[in-house]
């Protein structure tokens, strides 16, 4: 009778442990499964989300048409703006290369002008020669001035020696001889310096003389150098203009 | 206010102009510095002297010669032409000529390291003149003899005057190597 009894309790535990598992692996299913009104009230709320977000889709996209057109009155405005500022540039550039021409037409007959100069150094040309001339003319003075004292070295000398034949009679001439060719000495002394501050003259004068010229030249070819830069200059204003 | 450089160098371009410009054709030249002792054997009796300025310089060259037979004969070899064909005019206007064709040579050269030059024309003084060299204040005097083959010693003398300071320098292979046209006054 226990045994029938133990039977039976191992027996209804044994069908009853699978059922009870089953059960309760239904029960976590069911515990998963969304219902009916959870589904409508999800779907209403995605419903409502995409209303909105269509909502705001329109609503920006309206934006950025405002926001395109008024970038477009924008951009036209800074054209016409542009346009304006180009127009007043171009009249102040006009302005600026007529002025420039200007200045480099007064810079042109500053520059020839300036050329002009080259008849001044052929003017101290024409100068130096006439003084290299007077030069010239004093050397041979003081050549001739120089003949003559020589000769009345030699005179005193002659007259020293007559002097000395005439004795006693002869002494008082023979002091005036001594001085005479005393002063003819100081004399050649003198002719001899001049001659040779001559010479120190004709090489200052040349080469100061030369010196005037070069630099003319010089002066010359920079003030050619000046005219072709202006002409140039001219040249290319008269292009932009 | 001159550098050894700058002295070497105007000293370079004169000697290599001198040779370009002295030599007739087909002779050989040579030229060389002198002492102040070698150059007193200088006996010409006139001297061509040009003037190459800047503002920064003057340099005077000065062409020593004697006007006769053998000088003569140097200057109508240089011109191609007969000593009897020249006068006394053709021949001071050749020895004038050739200082100018030199100057113009020295002063092209130094326009390679100098913006604005000028050159004077050739002026013709007495040897005696000379003695007063130092009365130009120049800061280089040097002088040069130039022998070619078949002419007598020529003698020059440079004399540099500088007012700044001056310091360039010239390469002595290259300097002269160029030929070309020469502005002529």
């Amino acid at each position: 009778m226990i045994n029938q009894i133990l039977f039976l309790v191992a027996g209804a535990l044994l069908s009853g442990l699978p059922l009870a598992w089953l059960l309760r692996r239904e029960r976590a299913r069911m515990r998963t499964m969304v219902g009916q009104d959870q589904l409508d009230l999800l779907q209403r709320e995605v419903q409502t989300a995409l209303a909105q977000q269509q909502a705001g889709f329109e609503a920006q996209q309206e934006e950025l048409t405002a926001l395109r057109h008024e970038n477009d009155q924008r951009l036209a405005h800074t054209e016409r703006e542009n346009a304006t500022v180009l127009v007043q540039r171009n009249a102040k550039n006009s302005a600026s290369v007529a002025r420039m021409l200007e200045n480099c037409d007064a810079s042109q007959e500053t520059i020839n002008n300036l050329l002009g100069l080259m008849r001044t150094f052929e003017r101290w040309h024409d100068d130096m020669n006439v003084l290299i001339e007077h030069n010239r003319e004093m050397h041979r003075k003081n050549d001739e001035f120089a003949l003559i004292v020589n000769q009345v070295i030699i005179v005193a000398l002659n007259a020293s020696i007559e002097a000395a034949r005439a004795g006693a009679y002869g002494r008082g001439f023979a002091v005036v001889a001594s001085e005479v060719r005393d002063l003819a000495q100081r004399a050649e002394k003198l002719s001899k310096s001049y001659r040779s501050n001559l010479y120190q003259n004709d090489l200052i004068t040349t080469t100061t003389f030369q010196d005037l010229q070069a630099g003319g030249k010089m002066i010359i070819g920079a003030v050619t150098g000046l005219d072709l830069i202006n002409k140039k200059t001219l040249e290319t204003l008269a292009l932009a203009a | 206010m001159l550098t050894q450089s700058a002295k070497d160098g105007f000293d370079t371009l004169l000697m290599q102009s001198l040779k370009s410009s002295m030599t007739p054709a087909g002779e050989q030249a040579e030229v060389i510095l002198l002492s102040e002792q070698e150059h007193a054997a200088n006996d010409a009796s006139q001297i061509v002297v040009l003037t190459v300025s800047s503002y920064l310089f003057r340099a005077m060259v000065l062409f020593y010669f004697t006007p006769n037979a053998d000088t003569r004969g140097h200057y109508a070899r240089l011109n191609h032409i007969q000593t009897e064909d020249m006068s006394e005019q053709t021949f001071m206007d050749a020895i004038a000529e050739c200082g100018n064709l030199c100057c113009g040579i020295l002063n092209r050269e130094l326009g390679k390291f100098f913006a604005h030059l000028g050159m004077s024309t050739p002026n013709v003084i007495d040897k005696q003149c000379a003695a007063f060299l130092q009365k130009l204040n120049g800061q280089h005097l040097q002088h040069f003899a130039i022998n070619i083959t078949q002419s007598p010693r020529f003698y020059i003398s440079l004399c540099v005057s500088s007012y700044a300071d001056i310091d360039f320098e010239v390469d002595p292979d290259a300097a002269g190597s160029e030929t070309g046209e020469l502005e002529l006054f």
